[in-house]
């Protein structure tokens, strides 16, 4: 309890981001449907739209028969991917950097001569 | 601002991979000095919300749309290196998930959403506040600087894909068709960006001025030595 107390206002912080990123998810599927202005100039060339292959193609879960469902989920799932790569990269560099002193310690001081 | 496949050349896209590619090493190289278990959250949490803030389109002109980037927010809080590796972490989820921007083209679209509205535009919001604090407070000259590099990150960002595609020619459109609509847009999609970054920034500010990174004032020297001695 007393580290919850300790850190009460990092977890209300932590809810609250995690709250609006689940509802501009959640709200996603009434944003603009018109092109943005780069593919409109895509658009305008004939082979348009190559086949490019992704396992959430448009924003769309497989298997998820509603578009605003299939929008909406691949939102959260985007968000949890997102953040869990970027804090995964921000770990292994945390954790690499910490590894190399005690290399040093191990092998010959580099710094040495 | 996603550059789909089927727009760029080989030479344009195969160097704007070297140019990202590097970048990012660069980045990961660089980041190691200032990267700290208290930035971990923080980092998740950046490349989530702009994830999701990148999923709202909103109209820009008729039959056009729009939506927030990011960049300049992730570089303010975070450190420029640290903000671009978001940026890219963000792209290519995007890319490879979701298919949103091509995969040929995930280079060029790094170098200019991650590379040009990030660490290029920093840069120079860097130079305009320290310029700026010296007749202003930290806090404005953060903000006003904010402001206009925010909106200015969208319009060089356009600009660099209205160029690789023109320069590229494969959609064979004369300059104007090209250059023209696509900046334009991104002039009013500007106004937003920085609305929305000085918005957040500034609240974070009030909070919890330690969490933003291009932050160097007052308050936040008194919180550092009070942290100190609990």
């Amino acid at each position: 309890m007393k580290l919850a107390r300790k850190h009460l206002g990092l977890l209300i912080a932590a809810a609250v981001l995690i709250a609006i990123i689940a509802v501009l998810a959640i709200v996603s599927p009434w944003a603009s449907k018109s092109p943005d202005s780069i593919e409109i100039v895509a658009r305008q060339k004939a082979a348009s739209g190559t086949g490019q292959s992704a396992p959430m193609k448009d924003y769309q879960v497989p298997g998820v028969t509603s578009r605003s469902t299939g929008t909406r989920l691949a939102g959260l799932l985007g968000a949890v991917i997102a953040l869990a790569a970027a804090a995964g990269i921000g770990l292994l560099v945390v954790f690499l950097n910490k590894r190399r002193p005690r290399e040093r310690l191990d092998g010959a001081d580099p710094t040495a001569g | 601002m996603h550059i789909p496949d089927g727009l760029l050349d080989f030479k344009t896209w195969g160097t704007l991979y070297g140019v990202s590619g590097g970048a990012t090493a660069y980045a990961l190289y660089k980041v190691k000095n200032t990267l700290n278990e208290k930035k971990i959250p923080l980092l998740g949490i950046t490349a989530a919300f702009i994830f999701v803030a990148q999923l709202l389109n909103v109209p820009v002109a008729a039959g056009v749309s729009g939506h927030f980037l990011g960049a300049m927010l992730a570089c303010v809080m975070l450190g420029p290196w640290e903000g671009f590796l978001v940026m890219v972490v963000v792209l290519a989820v995007q890319c490879l998930v979701f298919a949103d921007g091509g995969f040929a083209a995930l280079g060029a679209n790094i170098f200019n959403m991650a590379l040009i509205a990030g660490p290029v535009c920093y840069f120079m919001f860097a130079f305009s506040k320290t310029l700026m604090s010296k007749k202003f407070s930290e806090r404005t000259s953060l903000l006003s600087s904010l402001a206009v590099f925010s909106w200015l990150s969208i319009a060089l960002a356009s600009a660099a894909a209205a160029l690789e595609i023109l320069i590229s020619n494969v959609v064979k459109l004369p300059f104007a068709s090209v250059f023209t609509p696509v900046v334009g847009a991104s002039l009013l999609i500007g106004i937003g960006e920085a609305a929305i970054t000085v918005v957040v920034v500034a609240v974070v500010l009030k909070a919890r001025p330690d969490l933003i990174a291009a932050y160097n004032g007052p308050p936040l020297q008194a919180m550092q030595a009070g942290q100190e001695v609990v």
